[in-house]
């Protein structure tokens, strides 16, 4: 008796341990989210940059001109070593790009390079190292002083519609002016925004370490504070623009230009004088010496780039090169440049 | 009373023994037929997915000049990841959740930059998230080709952000799914090589019981043998033989699988990913978008760690150790040849650092490419070695266990009723 009790209860443990574990199907998603597949570096919700109040001082003048064949230090090493090491935006449509068809440097910055290593070392063949590189790696490649986490190669100068400012000059130096941009918007032609005004609450994006992040988030430029976006690089505020990530994109008009050049459904904002938006002079930063000499010979290679003093603007190389860069920005004449007494 | 207790003991004996088998032979079910096809697919798609990422690399390298082979080749990566995720999700949903976690300790970067989305726990949420990010993925690189063949800068910007979500979003996720799996089978392949003490701490008292047993009657009865509890005593005794044998058979053959065939395993997926991670970085080199000196930097410490993982395997077949010295002398080939593409890059001749890469070396010798695709063909075959020799060994366990779960139970069954027979007699005699 006892044993036909026991063996009916191990018979029956046996029957749970092998009959509990059924299986459950898998729960199915059935409105799956896209996952946020955002470019490298990108920011939400930046809500102060290094807006320090930027020191006065008369920001378009550079160092008096020296000739082609001066002699300093600086200079006979460049020289020596037959390199220009120089950044530049790699994304830069019609300023400074790698041109995807034929692999090469090309733009309206890249010329200017090329006159500038030309008058170095009298060709421009294989004598420029092309380093690229964004607005926030700016201070480091031009300064040496690098952050731990993010090496930047060091370069002898930086191109990329860079704005000449106060603040800048006394990390580096800037040759004389070579264009002279504005700032302005571009959104998408559905846009709700139709005025630099009605930015308020929107999100708006400017490439980190770029003057146009500063007036978004420390200026007291816009009636409304809009949602600040910092990215990479204005390309990547660009791809942002067309994946309906962000509203508006904030940056020079020659940069904005360029962007909507390659994408056919993005509208300009036109310009809105009543905002007191600063202009945007653009030089070459180049990196500090105590004779300044490579600034002093850039801004002779720029004088002859512009023809400063020509009677005839049209037949100057800033012309022709403007011409095939950067028509689509309407006609426009060379910078006026400015001088340090010295 | 003796009666039921020698019953009660047979039973119990059956029932653990048995069960103990039916254990072990699930777990090495387990590993055999679902845990190492997962790690296997699961490492398809890490593979696959960091050849698209050298792959694109290498298209936009080439400018406009994309060669079919390299789309063919990157649509073929792609297909093989796609249908390797699908395989794993089959197979993940048919596997028990496990709460296994992982930290990876590869030198792989592909987790130096953080992720951009909610991090997902569950190997079957890890799959959907590769799943949903390969759709958004190929998407990207699409559109970065549409505007490559333009000539327009936007291409770029769009390749590094497809090249962003998949080392930031894609590869750590198929990355942990592969550790958290390897480290479950490890843990299940501990378990099915234990040494049996449980059926031991049953069966050693049975035989006893029945000896002192069959010593008592005998006294009692003065016969020199019952015949029933004789059986049931060689019974008893042959199949605690056969646990023993096929359990110390099985976890020899675990024990080995475990043993070298998982860090060998370990060792060789880690130095393929590191010699596709340093193509990649490579080609960024080249691209050299935001600081080049970055990929650089990441390209020494890829080379450094294929390097250093060639040199600790612990290599147990001489067809291994072939494989091993052929990829560590390209290495060194291929460290050679990227320092010509450095120079070359440096001294401004972007165009012939691509060619050193993509076609041909200097001197005629084999492109960097070429190179890194010779370790990952010799990484390949030894791994494919190990994984031969590993499921081997399960194999081997499987069969070792193969018919001891129903004998073991019938054997119990032959010793109860011979108990009971042996002692019906003695019943009888009270009633």
């Amino acid at each position: 008796m006892n044993t036909k009790i026991r063996l009916l209860t191990l018979v029956a443990l046996v029957g749970v341990a092998v009959g509990c574990s059924v299986e459950q199907p898998p729960a199915t998603p059935t409105n799956a989210v896209a996952p946020a597949a955002l470019p490298d570096g990108v920011q939400y919700s930046v809500t102060s940059a290094n807006a320090a109040a930027d020191p006065s001082c008369v920001r378009t003048s550079s160092y008096p001109i020296l000739p082609d064949s001066a002699s300093s230090p600086t200079l006979d090493t460049i020289r020596q070593h037959r390199k220009l090491v120089v950044g530049v935006s790699q994304t830069g449509f019609g300023l400074s790009y790698r041109d995807s068809v034929t692999g090469k440097m090309a733009g309206f910055e890249v010329d200017i390079v090329n006159h500038i290593a030309t008058a170095l070392f009298g060709t421009d063949q294989n004598t420029v190292e092309w380093v690229s590189m964004e607005p926030g790696d700016w201070p480091a490649a031009l300064t040496g002083k690098q952050a731990k986490d993010h090496k930047v190669t060091e370069v002898d100068m930086a191109l990329g519609a860079m704005t000449m400012t106060c603040s800048r000059w006394q990390e580096w130096d800037f040759s004389t002016q070579y264009l002279n941009a504005r700032q302005l918007m571009l959104v998408r032609h559905s846009s709700p925004i139709t005025s630099m005004r009605d930015i308020g609450g929107r999100r708006v994006c400017s490439s980190s370490g770029s003057t146009n992040l500063n007036e978004l988030v420390g200026g007291h430029i816009f009636p409304k504070k809009p949602l600040v976006v910092s990215a990479g690089s204005n390309t990547d505020c660009m791809v942002l623009l067309q994946q309906n990530r962000v509203d508006a994109v904030f940056t020079a008009d020659v940069i904005l230009a360029e962007l909507a050049a390659q994408d056919g459904t993005v509208d300009l904002l036109p310009a809105d004088n009543t905002l007191k938006l600063p202009d945007e002079p653009v030089g070459i930063g180049i990196r500090q010496t105590a004779d300044h000499s490579l600034t002093r010979v850039v801004n002779g290679v720029l004088a002859r780039f512009r023809g400063d003093g020509q009677a005839d603007r049209a037949n100057t190389d800033w012309e022709k090169s403007y011409t095939q860069w950067l028509a689509n920005l309407g006609p426009e004449q060379p910078p006026t440049p400015a001088y340090l007494s010295q | 009373m003796v009666t039921s207790a020698l019953v009660g003991l047979c039973l119990l004996s059956g029932l653990i023994g048995t069960l103990g088998i039916a254990n072990r032979a699930d777990l090495l079910n387990a590993v055999a037929l679902r845990n190492a096809p997962l790690i296997e697919q699961t490492f398809t798609v890490y593979r696959s997915l960091a050849d698209a990422d050298a792959t694109s690399a290498d298209a936009f390298l080439a400018g406009s000049a994309e060669s079919p082979s390299v789309r063919a080749t990157f649509e073929d990566d792609i297909a093989t990841a796609a249908s390797a995720l699908t395989t794993a999700s089959a197979l993940s949903a048919t596997l028990p959740q496990s709460d296994v976690r992982v930290t990876s300790t590869g030198c792989t970067s592909a987790d130096t930059l953080s992720p951009a989305t909610a991090s997902p726990a569950t190997p079957a949420q890890r799959l959907d998230l590769l799943a949903r990010n390969l759709a958004v993925y190929t998407g990207l690189i699409e559109t970065a080709r549409t505007y490559n063949r333009k000539g327009f800068p936007l291409g770029a910007a769009y390749l590094s952000q497809a090249s962003t979500v998949l080392r930031r979003d894609m590869l750590p996720q198929a990355r942990t799914l592969y550790d958290e799996e390897s480290a479950l089978v490890a843990t299940s392949e501990g378990q099915a090589a234990e040494f049996p003490w449980l059926a031991l701490v049953v069966v050693v008292p049975l035989i006893g019981a029945l000896i002192v047993v069959q010593v008592g009657l005998r006294r009692h009865t003065r016969r020199s043998f019952n015949i029933g509890l004789l059986v049931a005593t060689l019974v008893v005794v042959g199949g605690g033989i056969w646990l023993l044998v096929a359990a110390s058979i099985e976890g020899g053959a675990v024990d080995a699988s475990r043993a070298d065939d998982a860090t060998q395993t370990q060792v060789l997926a880690g130095a393929l990913t590191d010699a596709q991670q340093a193509r990649t970085d490579e080609a960024l080199t080249l691209i050299a978008r935001g600081a080049g000196t970055r990929f650089e930097n990441d390209f020494t410490n890829q080379a450094d760690c294929l390097g250093k993982a060639l040199d600790d395997v612990v290599v147990t077949q001489p067809g291994i150790a072939a494989k091993i010295s052929d990829a560590r002398a390209t290495v060194t080939s291929w460290r050679n040849t990227h320092g010509a593409v450095h120079d070359a890059d440096g001294a401004g001749d972007t165009n012939g650092a691509v060619a050193y890469v993509i076609t041909l070396g200097p001197g005629g010798k084999p492109s960097t490419n070429g190179l890194a695709g010779r370790i990952g063909a010799d990484l390949d075959q030894a791994l494919d070695l190990v994984r031969i020799h590993s499921d081997d060994q399960i194999h081997d366990a499987r069969e070792a266990l193969a018919g001891a779960e129903v004998g073991f139970a019938v054997l119990m069954g032959i010793a109860l009723v011979g108990a009971a027979a042996g002692m019906w007699p003695r019943i009888a005699e009270y009633q």
